[in-house]
């Protein structure tokens, strides 16, 4: 078991907790960046996906892990992204490097827009404001007629970078990697700085940001912006990976698919969102394989993959509701105190009552 | 940068390797891909066509394979979701090297899985949607099986303005892609007549309560109702009538053209008229073959052959039939070649006229009238067009 020395302040703030850390993370972005050399088309193309879910994933997981906001209506964020990238490349000409941070911004005001209004309530009632969101969002864009090429959906053109068309699998996945390393640490950043930390203090207790001095309306507001600015980052990126997006894609269904994905992976950390996404994507993917392997009359018979996935969901909830990345932890912990390990050690040491709500 | 240079070069070895041969073909064996609904809000439609796929491939290879290659035909479930599709399909373009996607089940999944699928250079055969991109605009690897929504409803208003006329028509609209392109067809008809559309509602696939959707269209004095609907919003909408006692003609399209829909709500379905380009056949009133194959059909699934497993089955009838006429040098350009080749084939069970060419990508000739009587379906009129 190592000891952690607390020398400085600074050590607090830093990006890796030692240089072990650091070894292990810079070894996975080794592994990811050379992912290419050995893997074919068919998993770099499902990798892009995971590392796009993930960064909606981080987004939600700022406001829903972070500052404690429940929210049904990612999807929705994750819409706006996707159209407002499509529309600004294929009618407005805009070069691929300028819509997709401009999209993200789009998103970002729209979040905030809404965060501003939902910022006041708290829990189910919250729950209800942004899964309304997301059905209006996606009825708002069916009947966005010309605009938003309506139901009929919108085709999506190709990435193109100063000149350089992305147009194979090694290329979109690279550059999926470079924006998920980009969001993770942004994230990462997020959370050792006075805002980050405002957002913390409000999920745990209201009342004491508030009496600390935190502009508790301002930093709800300021997550749902964040939030959103994620959301429309990967809408983006999804956008060019569907090729074609229609209002249906964003539906409900994603917006709770996303949700359930931060839970899984475990709340209100940043490996939680990454192994969610992770799970989610691949998930499909591994059943497809185990299908093959089941006698006929399973394989065959339509229900097996939402069974499966009902039944891992179920599973978590009651087992392990810290998630896979809680999950993780606690193993580690296992290993490396061993044999002193004592369940305890994981039991939440602060409870806050439901009702210290400020309006 | 070393990396970036290996990479192309590795992906460069891949796509030369495919040009050797199409992909999915063996000595013994032809993979062909579809992906469908089976757990989702169309699976209704998605397991029984996955049903009748599996049947006439079981078939087929039973009589021993096309110039002596077996069939394999893998399915993956999309739940009706595109990103489920996307990754359905690029599992089939790419592990499974499908050579051919048939029967591929739903519009947006259909347009988004498209492009990357015909630049890997794999034909989309007989997509489980009528929407005009399944043929247009014309590409040598898109092949339609149904004439599209707007076609349907085109023919519908012409057929019920030669027969008996109206002088209030209206729309009851889905709010999605099918509900779009079949309301256009019925302005474009009315258009030819001078007429115009008196009233439209438009309602969500996840709406319960039509009662005030159809109090619009009955507040407007509607003498016929062009149900631009799914499945189940065709049930609501007419039942709803009924009970408020508004009784027009109701006509809808090729979704709804169902068992469950004909026996819905006690007998409110009566009446209840639809244009569709293929036949839902049953084993009461059909002989020969098609007998025959509904029966089997009954026998190894349990279930009454749906009007999507008659689907599934006349899709890869079709294909085997081109695939016996591409020879036993089967690549994707003679393929595709004696698909455009076909011309007069009759389909097994519901007897409608399939044919291609190299302008005509839309296989189904002409749409049928059926119409709900006793709670069953029975075809009304054939010959229907605009």
């Amino acid at each position: 078991m190592r000891v952690l020395f607390r020398k400085s302040y600074k050590q607090d703030i830093r990006l890796f907790r030692d240089r072990t850390q650091a070894f292990w993370y810079l070894l996975f972005l080794c592994i990811a960046l050379a992912a290419p050399l050995f893997l074919d088309g068919y998993f770099l193309d499902e990798l892009s996906f995971v590392y796009i879910y993930a960064i909606a994933g981080l987004g939600l997981m700022i406001l829903t892990g972070f500052s404690g906001q429940v929210s049904f209506g990612q999807a929705a964020f994750v819409a706006i992204g996707a159209y407002a990238h499509t529309i600004l490349l294929s009618r407005y000409g805009v070069p691929w490097i300028l819509s997709l941070p401009l999209a993200a911004l789009i998103t970002g005001l729209v979040g905030l827009a809404i965060g501003r209004i939902c910022g006041r309530m708290h829990g189910l009632y919250l729950a209800i404001a942004t899964l309304s969101i997301a059905i209006v969002t996606e009825r708002l864009i069916g009947g966005g007629g010309d605009f938003t090429g309506g139901h009929r959906g919108l085709p999506v053109p190709g990435i193109d970078i100063f000149g350089i068309a992305i147009d194979q699998s090694w290329k979109t996945y690279l550059l999926n990697l470079a924006l998920f390393v980009g969001a993770i640490l942004m994230t990462r950043n997020l959370l050792r700085t006075r805002s980050g930390r405002a957002l913390i203090a409000i999920r745990d207790s209201e009342v004491s940001a508030r009496s600390l001095g935190t502009n508790v309306a301002f930093y709800k507001a300021y997550a749902f912006f964040l939030s959103a600015v994620f959301a429309g980052l990967a809408g983006g990126l999804l956008a060019h990976a569907f090729y074609y997006i229609t209002p249906e894609t964003f539906g409900m269904g994603e917006s709770i698919r996303l949700l359930l994905m931060i839970v899984v992976g475990g709340i209100g950390t940043i490996h939680g969102a990454i192994f969610g996404a992770f799970f989610i994507v691949l998930l499909p993917t591994v059943l497809s394989w185990v299908k093959v392997l089941l006698p006929g009359a399973i394989a065959t018979s339509g229900g097996f993959d939402s069974l499966a996935f009902g039944m891992i969901l179920l599973g978590f909830i009651l087992f392990e509701p810290d998630g896979l990345y809680g999950r993780w932890v606690k193993i580690h912990h296992y290993f490396n105190v061993f044999p002193m390990y004592k369940r305890r050690s994981f039991q939440r040491q602060k409870t806050f009552l439901k009702t210290e709500r400020l309006k | 940068m070393k990396n970036f240079a290996t990479a192309l070069a590795l992906s460069a070895l891949v796509t030369g390797a495919a040009i050797a041969g199409p992909q999915g073909v063996t000595e013994d064996k032809i993979t062909l891909g579809s992906y469908t609904d089976l757990s989702g809000p169309l699976a209704v439609w998605g397991v029984p066509e996955a049903n009748g796929l599996r049947m006439r491939v079981d078939e087929i290879n039973a009589a021993g394979g096309i110039h002596g290659r077996q069939l394999e035909i893998v399915i993956e479930d999309t739940q009706y979701q595109v990103p489920r599709a996307i990754q359905a399909a690029n599992k089939l373009l790419r592990r499974d090297r499908v050579f051919a996607m048939v029967g591929a089940l739903g519009t947006p999944m259909n347009l988004a899985v498209m492009p990357q699928q015909l630049d890997a250079g794999v034909p989309n055969l007989f997509p489980m949607t009528a929407a005009p991109e399944m043929a247009e605009p014309l590409h040598q690897m898109k092949y339609a099986f149904f004439r599209n929504y707007t076609e349907q409803f085109r023919a519908a208003v012409a057929y019920f303005h030669d027969n008996g006329g109206f002088v209030t028509p209206c729309v009851s609209q889905i709010a999605n892609e099918a509900g779009e392109s079949m309301t256009l067809g019925v302005e474009q008809q009315l258009h030819e007549y001078g007429m115009e559309i008196v009233a439209k509602t438009e309602h969500s696939a996840t709406e319960t309560d039509m009662v005030s959707s159809v109090t619009t269209l009955k507040n407007a004095g509607c003498d016929i109702v062009f149900n631009a609907g799914s499945v189940k919003d065709t049930i609501l909408t007419v039942a709803t009538s009924k009970k408020l006692g508004f009784e027009p003609i109701f006509v809808t399209g090729m979704v709804p053209y169902m068992d469950a829909v004909a026996k819905a709500a006690d007998g409110a379905m009566e009446g209840l008229y639809l244009v569709s380009p293929f036949v839902f056949a049953d084993v009461a009133t059909s002989e020969g073959e098609a007998k025959r194959i509904l029966e089997t059909y009954a026998e190894t699934y349990g279930t009454k052959m749906e009007p999507q497993a008659q689907l599934g089955y006349i899709f890869i009838d079709l294909l085997a039939e081109a695939l016996e006429a591409a020879g036993p040098e089967l690549t994707t350009e003679g393929f595709l070649a004696a698909i455009e080749a076909i011309n007069g084939y009759v389909d097994p069970i519901g007897g409608q006229t399939i044919s291609f060419g190299p302008e005509d990508h839309q296989g189904v000739e002409t749409l049928i009238l059926a119409r709900v009587e006793n709670g069953s379906w029975t075809v009304a009129a054939r010959g229907l067009d605009y």
